[in-house]
């Protein structure tokens, strides 16, 4: 008795006051559940009212555990399981297209999570990425550095630490061609220190994906020696612990040569070099890494480049080398329309078109393969011949819709029917193209396709048909599954409906 | 004996303490022993309740790692973190509620000593305590030996796995049937744990197959809670709360099972000590 009077007497001395670890496991628990019905939404494909729901639901964990204050390690755990709430809502928001209550939430994180830098980090990230997808390029790049400068990259974590080291090769993506906003040289000198900072991380995996970004930010720029100097190191590292018997990093040597030739390509593009030097380095690759499947698409780099730098002959022969040698490569439908552009250019229309139909039979539903046809109509329509472009248009149509109804729905007849209302518009055969669209939609519901096509099946039904009663059946339909969304507002402002606006939501 | 005699004998020794088993006297040791486990398991469920948060958030912490602070792992390691608590418990209490329960059947299948004895076994409490301690010490120490194969062998394939558990549960049998009667020579006997121990392997030998069967009967049918600390319940069971009950399930199965062991082990030990004679 005395002995268990004394353990009780320890439990009570040693718990009083611990709420907090309490209130993390609850939230974690909600977390959870609201991530099950996620979960099950997900397999059985959930309408918009579900989606709805769930964001709500995961708004409600988020707003039920978030703290005032973050007094103690304790606290800041729970704070980050409301902060894991909150952007499992917006993603939902996001998979239903809502940006701007996605934004609203995002924009009120800001101030309670600073503290939370898995958090701070995640909510910069994807606002850049809303910001982004706006267009607001400058925004998009402050953001990011703002996420990259919060969290330490942690690749294979279960957080924004995975891959927050992408984002400087990113914002330099970003910058380029910017009118306001940071300078070019200023984000490519960050990005360069940022990289070379985790050069000498502890992780391997830090020091691997550092060198690996630190090259791909010099070809970015265009500095092809200093991109072949890193690849080369990193080559040279991946060969050595692949030697040593330790867990393996997650490139493979072979991808690293293929990138490093890529950076050859490039600098061979900016000089005078002969295809000779070319050639030499691409035997090297392709004898280094014989069963590693990237002699193919060296091969098509080297062929693309020779084709930009005028060398069409040298481009057709290694094309043609490339279907010799590489029958089954992936990257050969690739180089079929490659090579039948090519030969195009060169005013040889018998020799493009036969590599054309070759390339629409043996490949037909490749991407390259669906753009025989239209090709084909492009082709007569620069030599202004409007009969045979007509011709080329109908027979391209009959293409499309005989793989729609001859293969089951797939992401390829998707690609046809898309091909389709490209045709039936150059057609001039504007009512056939928007039910293809409507049609379109129809296949992409719940998802932001869907309300991308509604939106130009508007616009068509609008300006080309001049058919108002379809145009507001279009944009009812667009107010009535997506009321809270940009596109939504654009609807309901063209039905001159402004009332349904709620910014709110 | 062989076989079928072995079979009979056991039957005839479950079938005895099936029927006192109906009397809840026999139960009592037993059953605190289970109101303290399930204490156990309350406190690990919720160790994060402000009442005990400050002792049990280190607690699991300190058995299940920092992950299993956390849900739904926290529930899915429920039998990884109950394991070793309850062999504290089980060397603590159980063995005290196990000669309790020996002493019991033994004067109820009419052992003369067991009559003089019950006053004695405050004295022995110290005994089974060591007792279960060898007896748990041996368990770990051969389930050691299995795992010092390495584990890219054992872990290779999902037969493996399970043929590597199966190996350390035929040894924890094993373990078993030689000290099946350990417990009785203590309770009943009133014999330090060096000659029970003798005493017992001695008897095991002397009726391998019947002790074994006694044992592997009742322990052997608690294998699959045993393999459960072992996988990776996440992929298998949906809602983690059911991983809670299982673990109810098994205290009380391990409940019966243990009375109807003692029960039939008692029983054989009466029946070969004094009755014969």
């Amino acid at each position: 008795m005395r002995c268990a009077g004394l353990v009780l007497l320890v439990l009570v001395l040693t718990s009083c006051g611990d709420e907090r670890t309490g209130q993390r496991y609850r939230a974690e628990r909600e977390l959870w559940r609201a991530d099950q019905q996620r979960e099950e939404l997900r397999s059985r494909g959930a309408g918009d009212a579900a989606l709805t729901a769930l964001a709500a639901r995961y708004e409600t964990v988020g707003r039920r555990f978030e703290l005032d204050a973050i007094a103690d390690s304790a606290a800041a755990a729970v704070q980050e399981v409301a902060g894991r709430a909150w952007l499992e809502a917006v993603d939902v928001h996001l998979a239903r297209v809502d940006s701007l209550r996605a934004v609203a939430i995002l924009d009120q994180m800001h101030g309670p999570y600073a503290a939370i830098p898995t958090i701070a980090a995640e909510v910069a990230w994807r606002r850049g990425r809303i910001a982004r997808a706006y267009g607001d390029r400058p925004l998009a790049i402050e953001l990011y550095r703002k996420a990259a400068r919060t969290l330490e990259p942690d690749p294979g974590a279960e957080s924004a630490a995975d891959s927050v080291h992408h984002l400087p090769l990113e914002a330099l993506e970003l910058a380029r061609g910017i009118r306001e906003g940071p300078e070019l040289s200023e984000i490519d000198s960050w990005a360069q220190e940022y990289y070379l900072d985790h050069l000498d991380a502890d992780s391997l995996d830090v020091r691997l994906d550092a060198r690996r970004l630190l090259s791909e930010t010099h070809m970015e720029r265009g500095r092809w020696d200093e991109a072949i100097e890193q690849l080369t190191e990193l080559e040279r590292e991946l060969l050595s612990h692949d030697e040593q018997d330790e867990a393996l990093p997650r490139y493979e040597p072979a991808s690293i040569r293929l990138r490093r030739f890529e950076a050859r390509v490039g600098g061979w593009l900016e000089s005078t070099e002969s295809l000779d030097s070319l050639r030499a380095w691409f035997e090297r690759l392709r004898d280094d890494y014989e069963d590693y499947g990237v002699a193919p698409p060296a091969l098509w780099v080297m062929a693309k480049a020779a084709g930009e730098r005028g060398l069409t002959e040298d481009a057709l022969r290694l094309l043609s080398q490339l279907r010799l040698r590489y029958g089954n490569a992936p990257i050969l439908a690739e180089a079929m329309l490659q090579r039948a552009r090519l030969l195009e250019r060169e005013g040889r229309w018998r020799e493009a078109y036969v590599e054309y139909r070759l390339l629409a039979t043996e490949r037909p539903l490749s991407g390259p393969g669906l753009q025989v046809p239209l090709e084909i109509a492009d082709h007569h329509r620069g030599r202004e011949d409007q009969l045979a472009t007509r011709e080329a248009l109908l027979r391209a149509e009959e293409h499309y819709r005989g793989i729609i109804d001859r293969y089951p729905p797939s992401p390829h007849t998707i690609l046809a029917r898309e091909r389709l209302v490209e045709t039936l518009e150059r057609l001039g055969l504007d009512d056939l193209a928007l039910e293809e669209i409507l049609e379109l939609s129809r296949r992409a519901a719940g998802r932001p396709r869907e309300l991308r096509l509604l939106r130009r099946a508007a616009r068509l039904a609008e300006s080309s048909l001049a058919d108002p009663v379809l145009s507001r059946q279009i944009l009812d339909r667009i107010v009535q599954r997506y009321p809270s969304t940009r596109i939504g507002q654009w609807a309901a402002q063209r039905l001159g409906r402004p009332e349904v606006l709620d910014p709110g939501r | 004996m062989r076989f079928y005699e072995s079979l009979g004998a056991a039957l005839w020794a479950w079938g005895g303490s099936l029927r006192l088993a109906l009397d809840l006297r026999f139960w009592s040791p037993l059953l605190m022993l289970t109101l303290l486990r399930l204490a156990v398991l309350l406190l690990l469920v919720f160790f994060h309740r402000p009442e005990v948060a400050g002792a049990g958030t280190p607690l699991v912490g300190l058995l299940g790692g920092a992950e299993a602070l956390h849900y739904p792992e926290h529930l899915y390691r429920m039998f990884g973190l109950f394991r070793p608590l309850d062999a504290f418990v089980t060397v603590l209490a159980g063995s005290v509620a196990a000669g309790a329960v020996s002493l019991r059947f033994a004067r109820a299948y009419g052992s003369k000593v067991a009559h003089q004895r019950w006053k004695g076994l405050r004295s022995g409490l110290g005994q089974l305590i060591l007792l279960f301690a060898i007896a748990l010490a041996a368990e770990l120490a051969f389930v050691g030996l299995v795992r010092l194969i390495p584990e890219e062998i054992r872990h290779a394939t999902t037969k493996f796995r399970l043929l590597s558990l199966l190996l350390e549960w035929g040894g924890r049998i094993a373990i078993q049937t030689c000290l099946a009667y350990a417990v009785v020579e203590i309770a009943v006997r009133g014999l330090a744990v060096r000659e029970a121990i003798v005493s017992s392997v001695a008897r095991t030998r002397e009726l391998p197959l019947l002790t074994l069967v006694l044992v592997a009967g009742t322990s052997g049918l608690m294998f699959p809670f045993y393999l459960m600390a072992d996988i990776d319940l996440g992929d298998r069971i949906p809602l983690p709360e059911a991983v809670v009950i299982l673990v109810v399930v098994q205290i009380l199965a391990d409940l019966v099972f243990t009375l109807l062991r003692l029960g039939a082990l008692t029983r054989v030990f009466v029946w070969r000590t004094e009755v014969r004679r």
